[in-house]
């Protein structure tokens, strides 16, 4: 009996030593400690990464396709429905974008949409609410550097490169604790920063109180002072409220994705400055 | 390949597979539940002293391979899960297979759900009630894999050890 006490009070003790030392790497070290371990592992490890990722994304989609059989039809209505809305959406885009070609030719303009993407695909996701992120298969063999934004399919931005290894880089979400945007409702001039809302989406902050704040208006990046290009989709406005001061307007960002659900992006290689 | 740099890469693998299939797949599940299971079953395997060490690195491995920096108290939460599973793992002293790994599966569930509890009262997360139970469930039906695997390794490092031994005696 005495004998089992001793163990568990040695045991007790070195798991109290491990605990500690695993704290004090993980919490006091300064930022960056642990890059160069992660140099050395993200090359090795993401071509495996790319690999179990494809698995993962294959069977979630599975899943999800035999658990909503009985929601197809109700789905290719809704997409039958779109698809018509778009073709007319379309046909009166092409319509317009001939006129903004022939006007900017008028005025010799350069052309904003014109970015060089570079496709990837999610190979890790980091789930802790505390750090809304995920690592691409595209590093810096791939020409990412720190910064560049990433938009999904519909041209919507969705966060920025946060840092960068050989041949994946991490990409930090517009909902990210660190993240804030420039951003203005398009076609007019109201101004406002993009920031997370602990963890429950998007938040449209700091509009002077003055201004016009619509739901439905959309939003789109200024391009003012964070290196991001002007005029990327970021979403909707939603829910309009006073901030806490009453100075300032804030409202809700309605966006079309869902971030647990993104798998494949675009990095939109920005020239070096 | 030594035992040794066999033992790395399978801690290696179990870190893979839960940052780019499980983190995937599941992605509200806050709790890695595949490392927890695996922290019970190496710890329950080879005791808490020799454990250890292997925990730590899987740990390790688990931060390097997530998108940020290890910033959150799952590294510590996960240190104290093993010191738990050895201590009841002695006070049960289980001896049939089969019992074992049903109260091991049941310790590696509550573990999820403790941890959970955890970065609940640490960081404020909060999670719905069925999210918690699914992640708990998962590492249910996980634990029998994870002490198969760990403990089917275990035995051919003691067999390769042992042919060793003869073959220095021969």
């Amino acid at each position: 009996m005495n004998q089992e006490h001793t163990y568990f009070q040695r045991n007790i003790v070195r798991a109290f030593a491990a605990a500690g030392v695993v704290w004090a790497v993980t919490i006091l070290m300064p930022d960056g400690f642990l890059a160069p371990f992660r140099a050395v592992l993200a090359p090795i490890a993401a071509p495996l990464q790319g690999f179990v990722s494809w698995i993962a994304f294959e069977t979630g989609d599975a899943g999800r396709f035999f658990s909503s059989i009985s929601e197809l039809k109700r789905e290719n209505d809704r997409l039958v429905r779109d698809n018509q809305r778009l073709t007319r959406e379309a046909a009166s885009l092409a319509e317009r974008e001939e006129e903004n070609r022939l006007l900017r030719e008028v005025l010799a303009l350069p052309r904003s949409q014109d970015q060089p993407l570079l496709s990837a695909e999610v190979i890790s996701r980091d789930t802790r609410e505390s750090s809304f992120s995920f690592t691409l298969n595209r590093g810096s063999l791939d020409g990412v550097q720190i910064g560049f934004p990433i938009i999904i399919g519909n041209g919507q931005l969705v966060g920025r490169v946060a840092s960068v290894n050989l041949t994946s880089s991490t990409v930090h979400l517009l909902s990210h604790p660190e993240s804030t945007v420039a951003a203005r409702i398009a076609g007019t001039s109201v101004q406002g920063v993009i920031r997370g809302d602990h963890g429950l989406g998007l938040i449209f902050d700091m509009v002077l109180s003055g201004e016009p704040l619509n739901p439905g208006a959309r939003l789109v990046s200024s391009g003012l002072g964070d290196g991001l290009p002007a005029g990327l989709y970021i979403g909707e406005i939603g829910q309009v409220r006073l901030s806490v001061d009453r100075l300032f307007q804030q409202a809700t960002i309605l966006t079309s994705s869902v971030e647990s659900d993104i798998r494949f992006v675009s990095i939109i290689t920005l020239p070096s400055p | 390949m030594s035992l040794v740099f066999q033992r790395c890469l399978l801690i290696f693998v179990v870190a893979l597979v839960q940052r780019s299939f499980f983190d995937i797949l599941w992605p509200d599940f806050e709790v890695p539940s595949l490392v927890v299971s695996a922290i019970v079953a190496e710890t329950f395997i080879l005791g808490f002293s020799t454990s250890i060490k292997w925990v730590i690195l899987l740990i390790f491995f688990h931060s390097m391979l997530g998108a940020d920096s290890a910033d959150s108290l799952f590294p510590v939460a996960a240190v104290m899960v093993a010191y738990v599973t050895s201590f009841l793992s002695r006070r049960l002293r289980i001896e049939r297979p089969v019992q074992s790994s049903c109260i091991l599966a049941i310790v590696s569930a509550i573990a999820v759900l403790a941890l959970q509890l955890f970065l609940f009262i640490t960081q404020g997360i909060q999670t719905s009630l069925s999210i918690v139970f699914g992640n708990a469930f998962l590492a249910l039906l996980l634990l029998p894999i994870m002490f198969i695997i760990f403990r089917s390794h275990d035995e051919y490092i003691r067999t390769s050890l042992m042919s060793d031994f003869r073959s220095l005696r021969t």
